[in-house]
C-alpha cells in the first residue's frame, strides 16, 4: 500500500471540534472512494507521527484540519509543520483550512520546496447556527481533489462559484452574518501555484536577496546559498 | 468628526446591528481559536471599536459583494 492522503485533524479545543467533524466527513469521502489513507486524528496528530509519516509517504497529498498561524500549522497542541519542518512538503500537495498558514509557511513552502499550498491569507471564522453550510464551503475543494481533479487552480475556480451560492444561499436563508463571514473567509483562500505564485518577497538573508535579484523566484530554490 | 461622517458612520452601525441580529443568541462565533456566544458577540460590538468596525466593514463588503455578483451575472 502506498498513502496517497494523509489526514492530520487534533480535536482538544472548542474550535477543533467542529473542524474535527469536518474532516472526518473528507475521510470518510476518501475511504469510500478507495484511497489509500494515513489517518492522525485527536492525540495521534503530534510532530513526531506526522514528521514520520511524511518521510514514509513523499508523494502523498497532506491534509489538515485546524488551527494554524503565519509560520506553522498545529496538530495535537503543538505545531507539527513549521520553518524548520517544511521540508517535508517538497513537491506535496498541501491543503490546509488552519489560518493565516498561507502566509508565511505556505509562501515559503512554496518558493522553496515548490509545494502546492491551499490555505488561508486570514483567520477563518463561522457561524454555528450555519454548520452544514460551513462544512460544504471548506470541504469542496478538497473533495474536487478526492473526485481526481488535479488542478488545484480549477479546484480554486469551482470552489469559489460554490462558496457563491452557499453565501447566496445563506441569504435566502436570512443567516446573514454567517453568509457576511464566508465571504470573508472565500476572499482570504490562497493556492499557491505555478498559475498562482505568491507575491515577490524578501528574504532575510542577504546573499538570497542577492540571488533572488539575479534569478529571480527561482533562487527560492536554491537550498542554502551560502 | 464631520456631521456627513456621523450620519455615514450611523448607518453602518445600524447595518452591523441588524446582521448581528440574525445569530442567534444562543448559537457559536468562531473567529480562530476564540468562541463567542450570540449574545457575547451583540455584547462585544457595543464595547470593542475595533470589532464594531470590522463587523460594520463585513455588512457592507457583503452587500457590495452580491451587488457586484448580480452585475456580472445580468451582463
Amino acid at each position: 500500500m502506498a498513502a496517497e492522503f494523509i489526514f492530520i485533524a487534533p480535536r482538544f479545543d472548542k474550535a477543533t471540534e467542529y473542524s474535527f467533524a469536518w474532516c472526518q466527513a473528507v475521510e470518510k469521502y476518501a475511504i469510500d472512494k478507495g484511497y489509500d489513507v494515513i489517518i492522525l486524528n485527536k492525540e495521534q496528530a503530534t510532530r513526531t507521527r506526522v514528521e514520520e509519516e511524511l518521510r514514509g509517504w513523499p508523494d502523498a497529498c497532506l491534509i489538515h484540519y485546524d488551527h494554524g498561524d503565519v509560520d506553522r500549522i498545529y496538530g495535537d497542541g503543538e505545531p507539527v509543520i513549521d520553518l524548520d519542518n517544511n521540508v517535508l512538503l517538497t513537491k506535496r500537495e498541501c491543503f490546509s483550512m488552519s489560518c493565516l498558514s498561507a502566509k508565511t509557511l505556505g509562501v515559503d513552502s512554496y518558493h522553496r520546496y515548490h509545494t502546492t499550498f491551499w490555505g488561508s491569507w486570514e483567520v477563518i471564522s463561522f457561524t454555528t447556527d450555519a454548520l452544514d453550510e460551513f462544512q460544504r464551503a471548506m470541504n469542496f475543494g478538497i473533495k474536487l481533489r478526492l473526485d481526481g481533479v488535479t488542478d488545484w487552480n480549477i479546484i480554486m475556480e469551482k470552489t469559489l462559484e460554490n462558496d457563491n451560492d452557499i453565501i447566496d444561499e445563506l441569504i435566502r436563508k436570512g443567516k446573514i452574518f454567517a453568509a457576511a463571514l464566508l465571504r470573508q473567509d472565500r476572499d482570504a483562500r490562497r493556492v499557491w501555484t505555478d498559475k498562482t505564485p505568491p507575491p515577490d518577497q524578501n528574504s532575510k538573508c542577504f546573499w538570497r536577496n542577492l540571488l533572488l535579484t539575479l534569478f529571480g523566484n527561482r533562487a527560492w530554490r536554491i537550498s542554502k546559498p551560502f | 468628526m464631520r456631521e456627513r461622517d456621523k450620519k455615514i458612520a450611523k448607518a453602518a452601525i445600524k447595518a452591523a446591528k441588524e446582521m448581528l441580529r440574525t445569530l442567534p443568541d444562543d448559537q457559536n462565533l468562531v473567529m480562530g481559536r476564540e468562541v463567542l456566544t450570540g449574545k457575547e458577540v451583540k455584547k462585544k460590538f457595543e464595547v470593542d471599536d475595533d470589532f464594531a468596525a470590522k463587523t460594520a466593514e463585513q455588512i457592507l463588503k457583503l452587500k457590495l459583494d452580491t451587488l457586484v455578483r448580480k452585475k456580472h451575472d445580468d451582463e
